[in-house]
């Protein structure tokens, strides 16, 4: 199962690589943006797009990123008041558009892996550790408690994938909407937030092991 | 419907049978039936499992053709066994859906 999420290092990164460049926009927005602001938000575009190859080339488990990477959106960046976040998105809108639907694509095929040979396992543990013996007649095992907060506790963990690629999905559309002036700038830290949740959510994903069998 | 919705699609639903037919709900029908209704489950299971993971790993460009061929069939097998899956309680029901669902996937990837 490990070796199946090794993708998860680099979207991680990829993710952290996000939050700041949308927390160099949240400063651009501001009246009395620094002056190096701009020059930092180029530079994490550029780590983006150095780190960009190796998600997209990459397969989880048996499913190609590749495959679930969408078609570009155009956006027309509307005008600013802020003339420093309206250079900034019209030269790197369209970057950031690809790199949030690969965000996307890697969180679908992860949730989608996931989901299919997680589950297979959970349903088997549960029902061999916690339906048939509820079924069977005899008194139920000391460890019978445990065993099936346990398999609760997994089955939660196989959403939290799905809930994460949608996350990015959100926060895709939430960018478009922003770089054509149909979000207020002040729902850049909320975008932020969306993220914090989606690395929380890989963290969650990344640490689902299913203990071994007594 | 394009090859690729096609092939999505169906590695869909054989992920989506495997998944019901793993289930407790499933393993609960499965009790009390005869020896050879329960070796026959084991068997489209595995059988199921197979046919997902050869597709997954199919290259689309070799399967496209076979695809668009079976593209008929294949969107009713996927309803057959979306009905089926909605009564894990007809075992027969399940397992003819599933094994006819993955007959149809062996015309478009050789399964061994």
């Amino acid at each position: 199962m490990k070796e199946r999420l090794a993708i998860l290092g680099d979207l991680k990164r990829h993710a952290q690589l996000l939050q700041s460049y949308f927390e160099a926009l949240g400063a651009l927005a501001g009246s009395n943006a620094p002056s190096g602001i701009g020059g930092a938000a180029e530079g994490v575009v550029k780590s983006l797009g150095a780190l960009h190859p190796s998600i997209q080339k990459a397969t989880v488990g048996k499913l190609a990123v590749s495959s679930f990477v969408g078609s570009v959106v155009q956006i027309a960046v509307a005008h600013f008041q802020a003339a420093a976040l309206e250079q900034e998105l019209k030269k790197n809108a369209q970057a950031i558009e690809r790199e949030l639907d690969l965000q996307e694509a890697a969180l679908k095929a992860v949730a989608d892996t996931l989901r299919t040979d997680l589950q297979v396992q959970l349903n088997q543990r549960e029902t061999q550790e916690v339906v048939l013996p509820f079924a069977n007649a005899d008194p139920l095992p000391a460890t019978w408690p445990q065993r099936r907060k346990d398999t609760l506790q997994a089955t939660l963990t196989v959403g939290s994938a799905a809930a994460a690629a949608d996350a990015a999905r959100k926060l895709k559309l939430s960018f478009i909407a922003l770089a054509e002036g149909r979000a207020q700038l002040v729902d850049v830290p909320a975008m932020v937030s969306d993220i914090n949740d989606i690395l929380t959510l890989m963290e969650k994903v990344k640490g689902v092991t299913p203990p071994a069998k007594p | 419907m394009d090859p690729i919705q096609t092939k999505q699609e169906t590695v869909q639903t054989l992920q989506e049978a495997i998944i019901q037919m793993t289930s407790p709900e499933f393993e609960l029908a499965l009790l009390g039936q005869p020896d050879d209704v329960v070796l026959n489950a084991q068997r489209e299971r595995a059988r199921a499992q197979t046919a997902r993971l050869t597709l997954e790993n199919a290259q689309l460009a070799a399967i496209r053709d076979q695809l668009a061929a079976n593209e008929t069939a294949l969107s009713e097998g996927r309803q057959r066994v979306a009905q089926a899956m909605q009564n894990l309680q007809r075992v027969q029901d399940v397992l003819g859906a599933v094994s006819s669902f993955v007959d149809l996937v062996g015309r478009v990837v050789t399964l061994v």
